[in-house]
């Protein structure tokens, strides 16, 4: 076991410093000076070779690049061209809640998943499956941004029961749970909407292919009931690809998070992004990216060492 | 039994001293979004007035220090709302001397004219980053600024220079900074710290920063110690948003108390339960196309026929009814006619507008040896008058007011392309005097006394057109050094007859204010300033319009 | 938004080979695909309308005789807006798929067939690639870049081809211990040319399946950027960009403004999905 941690975990900060690398390439390959993003309206030539000094520009690539690792080991993300502050300080609140959207839509989509799998596998062939079966078709097709625009236009603007966007309401000084929890119920139930539609698919293949095999045969016909069949062993069995695709699903939890964050207005990573991206403001954008990019890596790591843990042996009693 | 005493005894004590939420008055806090009033939805990014190189960062610095001098809606100086009490000029216009009120910093100390003195240190220190330098002779034409007493001091310059301009567009730039709160702080500090809330503990206007969160809000609370209007509200609060659209959902949900109505959605705006519409008076400023004068392939745009022909085939009555419902100022010269304080008499007289007229363009380029071709479009020796004009993506105004001139050039024999670029994209371009671009359409505001300098002059910071024209540069230089309006006066007749810019209108925003919100018309003078302070609250309306929206 | 790579089980009715029209999901897909294509390539020719021409004084109008899907914002008529979307979408999209689809294909020969050093190198900065959400790396180069069509077309293309790289390497690999490969090469065909032929005949049933969800993939990729503002851009109408203005004024229950893009956008997708599953039962289960 730690033998395979050791490897996994060496083989993910190769990936890690792999990754530094290919951002810092990626950031640097772009011609011209970020000077424009940073002066706006106001740049003038003068002003343009006053910036691009001061950002030590002129400097050769190479030592660029070490510089770069310095400033990263030592938590300095570079300083946004807009606000002229330290990256790292802006990061914070968005990063915190980036998170908590996401934990808790991973939680929402894991536990619908596992619901929706386990009918989906136990009923395979007939209606409650075929249901299931279209709504992940369905919503394989949708995009977040689609799916979000329609719930604001439903719930917030026709209905009016829910807020369309931001995290609290601006006028709050003081915002209670009630406030955070309103904002957070469309846009979680749009990334879970989407996230359970593949979850639930793989969910379910592993339910019916797990329902089909020998042992559940066995211990029906020594009279072990269905559902202490179905709790007990398939579910256990069924929940290790589970964790693996989840982990997988990383990536794809940003990329749907991110446009879920704009349609909303939500300020997490996704949104600061966007808005940075927009504004040319590099920077930021950059950060983010190497941020995404260390948490996904992370996450695959996650998720080998929570299956390492579910031991298939130890399912078969 | 007893423990049910107990259990009843910890239950009421828990009852007891459970305080309900305090209930907020919402009425207490204002919640409007940066560049309401001014312009469409933006970032407030920095608040040291020096180093803004934005409209909003400008307002919103200005809301935290008092300008040494405000203008009014005439756009004449406003003593009453300035730290200056009096100005006088002496040697011909060399010597200023600046008397200014007693005022105080929020943490009690005096604005004294040291403080005016950090600031023009300040300048000097910043040298290339400070974003004004040129304007109004800061800091070139300055010989020094001594103190003559605590609340006095003296501005002498090299040259003698109209009174006019040099006290609206150079000294009013001398805001006082507090010396004793940024004086051990070098220019590279300053320019860190300028989005650093902390930093900005020390100011003398009507208000002080509570917070501000990068990128989403900035939250302001009144100063006391600011001598002029108390705002009524306990907390004002800029709400950043992305887009016009987004404006208009906020005042639809009741997140904000007032917002640009964008244009286009000006019909629904009508219908947005519990607001008003109020139209702002006109900023001081005008829509503008500039020529490349300097690119070969559009080398016609050198011909003043040309120019003159482009100028007569707009229709701007007909723009701004279709496009600003009525709210806009056509302008057909440097200085827009609104307020009317620094328009010459052959404009006040009707002079220019030239106007749309599409017969005098035909007439003046058939003169000009301009010959329609098989497909309308003209010609001179093999050159078609063609061209592609770049508009700045972000706003869906500039596209429909570019789209809207294209019929009229075509009728006049001219065809104008048009393409959308991002701003920055576009302003760089411009600013690295590239000879790609064509022409291109932006909003330029006009400073307190309107002259030409640095968008005319040959050579000028802002002018990316190339044009260059010694009898232009004399008159410009005569209205900043030459006292009284005479000159001025010359220099607009000449640049609305030669067209160094295609003028276009002045356009005018909407708002939509909620009930309960008074006084938006003061939220803005033509100058720029910005005067949020001057709010009103009807409490009753107010929680009318609230209750409506806490279904 | 997943991209799906290794297909996974059979749906809808057993494979029955030559029997096409009995596959209801591939003729679902391709008919949802004729329902996409057309209008866009052939609709705008055929209603005739200009979309960019603005209707002063008939903004915001909901859909009726003279505007079918409404007009926008701006007095735009929307059904003309729709049909030249999808024909902007679409001329990126596509090609970006090709483009994706052939580098990814070159790039998982490359490994499989070339020496274990070089590939341990390509799929160690593949891992990487793939640990980076692909619309997080779009954004980032399309933030950098001028978008113009062909740089959109590159920067998609570049971006896509990562899962498929993966998927072909580990099929060549799985294909290459095979007995007519080894007779190949023994007749004296080369690395390359053993690959073009002969490999790439027996993965001609993945790389079908999965260039089909690559098209997808594409045209999500593409939307998304639109509707953030970093792709298709103004006054050039797309898919995202209409979504992206109903979503400005949503206030406003602009339900026609979602109306045509939101159809298009789920028909483009479900069309792909499909026609990659219809086809993949066509061609008989892979485990």
């Amino acid at each position: 076991m730690l033998r395979t941690l050791f490897t996994r975990g060496s083989a993910s900060f190769l990936s890690i410093a792999l990754l530094i690398t290919m951002v810092f390439i990626m950031a640097h390959l772009p011609p011209g000076g970020p000077a424009f993003s940073i002066l706006g309206v106001k740049a003038t030539p003068a002003s343009v070779a006053a910036i691009n000094s001061r950002l030590g520009l002129s400097i050769p690539l190479w030592q660029q690049y070490l510089i770069w690792w310095g400033h990263l080991l030592t938590g300095n993300l570079g300083n946004s061209y807009l606000l002229n502050r330290p990256v790292a300080q802006i990061l914070g609140s968005y990063f915190v809640n980036t998170i908590a959207f996401y934990t808790i839509s991973i939680l929402v989509s894991v536990a619908a998943s596992i619901g929706l799998g386990l009918v989906q596998g136990v009923y395979y062939g007939r209606w409650p499956a075929r249901v299931i079966d279209f709504y992940q078709l369905a919503f394989y097709a949708l995009p977040g941004f689609l799916v979000g625009t329609v719930l604001i236009m439903f719930f917030s603007v026709r209905l009016g029961w829910l807020p369309a966007s931001g995290i609290v309401d601006v006028r709050d000084i003081s915002p209670g749970i009630g406030s955070f929890a309103a904002h957070l119920v469309l846009p979680v139930t749009t990334v879970a909407l989407l996230t359970t539609a593949s979850l639930s698919r793989y969910f379910g293949e592993a339910v019916h292919e797990e329902l089909g095999k020998e042992y559940v045969r066995t211990a029906a016909a020594k009279g072990v009931s269905f559902s202490a069949i179905l709790f007990k062993h398939v579910l256990r069995n069924a929940l290790r690809p589970l964790i693996t695709i989840l982990g997988l699903s990383f990536p794809y939890i940003f990329t749907g998070g991110v446009t879920v964050e704009t349609v909303f207005d939500y300020p997490g990573l996704g949104w600061l992004m966007w808005r940075s991206a927009l504004e040319r403001d590099y920077p930021v954008v950059i950060a983010i990216v190497l941020i995404i990019g260390v948490l996904t890596v992370l996450g695959n790591f996650l998720a080998d060492v929570v299956n390492g843990l579910l031991d298939p042996r130890a399912s078969y009693e | 039994m007893q423990r049910i005493n107990i259990m009843a005894t910890l239950l009421a004590t828990a009852l007891a001293t459970h305080n309900p939420a305090h209930a907020e008055d919402p009425c207490d806090t204002l919640v409007i979004p940066p560049g309401a009033g001014i312009s469409g939805p933006s970032d407030v990014t920095a608040l040291n007035f020096l180093l803004a190189n934005s409209q909003m960062n400008e307002a919103v610095a200005g809301m935290l220090f008092t300008g040494l001098i405000n203008m009014d809606k005439t756009d004449q100086i406003d003593y009453a709302h300035s730290i200056a009490s009096k100005i006088e000029d002496f040697d011909n216009g060399t010597r200023y001397r600046v008397t200014m009120h007693p005022w105080l910093w929020s943490d009690g100390k005096p604005v004294t004219s040291d403080d005016v003195l950090f600031t023009w240190e300040t300048i000097e220190k910043l040298g290339d980053n400070y974003v004004a330098a040129g304007e109004g002779g800061i800091p070139d034409l300055v010989a020094n600024v001594k103190a003559l007493n605590s609340e006095q001091f003296e501005v002498t310059l090299k040259s003698p220079a109209n009174p006019l301009w040099f006290e609206l567009n150079g000294l009013g730039q001398l805001t006082p900074l507090p010396r004793h709160a940024w004086g051990n702080f070098t220019a590279d500090q300053l320019y860190e710290n300028q989005s650093d809330p902390k930093f900005f503990s020390v100011v003398d206007g009507p208000f002080r920063i509570e917070n501000f969160v990068m990128g989403r809000s900035i939250s302001f609370v009144p100063n006391p110690r600011y001598p002029l209007e108390q705002t009524p509200f306990k907390r004002m609060v800029f709400k950043f948003v992305n887009s016009d659209g987004a404006e208009l959902q906020g005042i639809a949900a009741g997140e904000l108390d007032l917002a640009n109505l964008p244009h286009e959605a000006f019909k629904a705006g009508n219908s947005v339960a519990n607001s008003h519409l109020v139209p702002m008076a006109p900023p001081f400023g005008y829509g503008y196309i500039g020529l490349n004068f300097k690119n070969p392939k559009v080398a016609f745009f050198n011909d003043l026929a040309v120019r003159q022909a482009i100028q007569d085939s707009i229709d701007e009555k007909t723009m701004i009814a279709a496009l600003w419902h009525g709210y806009g100022v056509e302008v057909y010269g440097p200085v827009p006619p609104v307020p009317p304080t620094f328009l010459s008499p052959e404009a006040k007289a009707g002079k220019f507008p030239i106007g749309y007229d599409p017969a005098k363009a035909i007439a003046l380029l058939n003169q000009a040896g301009y010959v329609p071709g098989p497909d309308g479009i003209r010609a001179k020796n093999g050159v078609r008058l063609e061209f592609t004009l770049i508009v700045p993506s972000g706003t869906s105004t500039s596209l429909m007011m570019a789209q809207m001139m294209q019929p009229g050039l075509r009728s006049s024999g001219i065809l104008m392309h048009i393409q959308q670029e991002d701003f920055n994209q576009m302003w760089a371009s411009l600013i690295r005097h590239l000879s790609t671009w064509q022409a291109y359409t932006l909003v330029w505001s006009t400073s307190p006394y309107p002259s030409g300098e640095t968008i005319f002059n040959t050579g000028g910071a802002f002018n990316f057109t190339g044009y260059s024209d010694p009898e232009m540069d004399r008159l410009i230089a005569d209205s900043a050094s030459k006292p009284g309006l005479e000159a001025l006066y010359k220099y607009q007749d000449y640049a609305s007859e030669h067209l160094p810019y295609i003028f276009l209108p002045d356009t005018v925003n909407t708002m939509l204010v909620r009930n309960g919100i008074g006084g938006p018309d003061r939220l803005i003078t033509p100058a720029g300033g910005y005067n949020p302070q001057l709010l009103t609250l009807n409490r009753k309306a107010c929680h009318a319009a609230h209750a409506f929206h806490a279904r | 938004m997943n991209s799906q790579t290794a297909p996974a089980t059979i749906r809808g009715p057993s494979a029955n080979l030559g029997r096409y029209f009995r596959n209801r999901t591939l003729v679902t897909g391709i008919a949802l695909a004729l329902f996409v294509l057309l209008p866009s390539f052939l609709g705008g020719l055929i209603y005739g309308r200009d979309p960019y021409e603005l209707h002063l004084g008939q903004q915001l109008l909901a859909p009726s005789g003279e505007f079918p899907l409404g007009t926008d914002s701006l007095g735009r008529d929307v059904l003309a807006l729709v049909f030249d979307g999808g024909r902007a979408t679409l001329i990126v999209a596509l090609p970006a798929a090709a483009l994706a689809f052939v580098v990814g294909l070159l790039y998982g020969l490359a490994s499989a067939i070339g020496p274990a050093w070089l590939d341990r190198v390509l799929m160690r900065t593949l891992d990487t690639f793939l640990a980076l959400p692909s619309l997080v790396v779009l954004i980032f180069f399309a933030s950098m870049i001028t978008l113009t069509n062909t740089t959109l077309i590159m920067l998609i293309g570049f971006i896509s081809w990562a899962s498929l790289a993966r998927l072909v390497r580990n099929e060549a690999i799985a294909q290459r211990g095979r007995d007519f490969v080894l007779a190949a090469e023994q007749l004296g065909g080369g690395r390359w040319y053993v690959a073009r032929v002969h490999l790439i005949r027996v993965m001609a049933p993945i790389l079908a399946v999965n260039g089909t969800f690559l098209i997808g993939d594409s045209i999500f990729a593409l939307s998304a950027l639109s509707f953030l503002g970093l792709g298709v851009q103004p006054p050039q109408a797309s898919w995202g960009s209409l979504l992206d203005s109903a979503l400005d004024i949503i206030a406003l229950d602009p339900w026609w403004l979602l109306l045509g893009p939101g159809v298009m956008i789920f028909a483009a997708l479900l069309a792909s999905s499909l026609i990659g599953q219809g086809l993949n039962a066509r061609f008989g289960a892979r485990s």
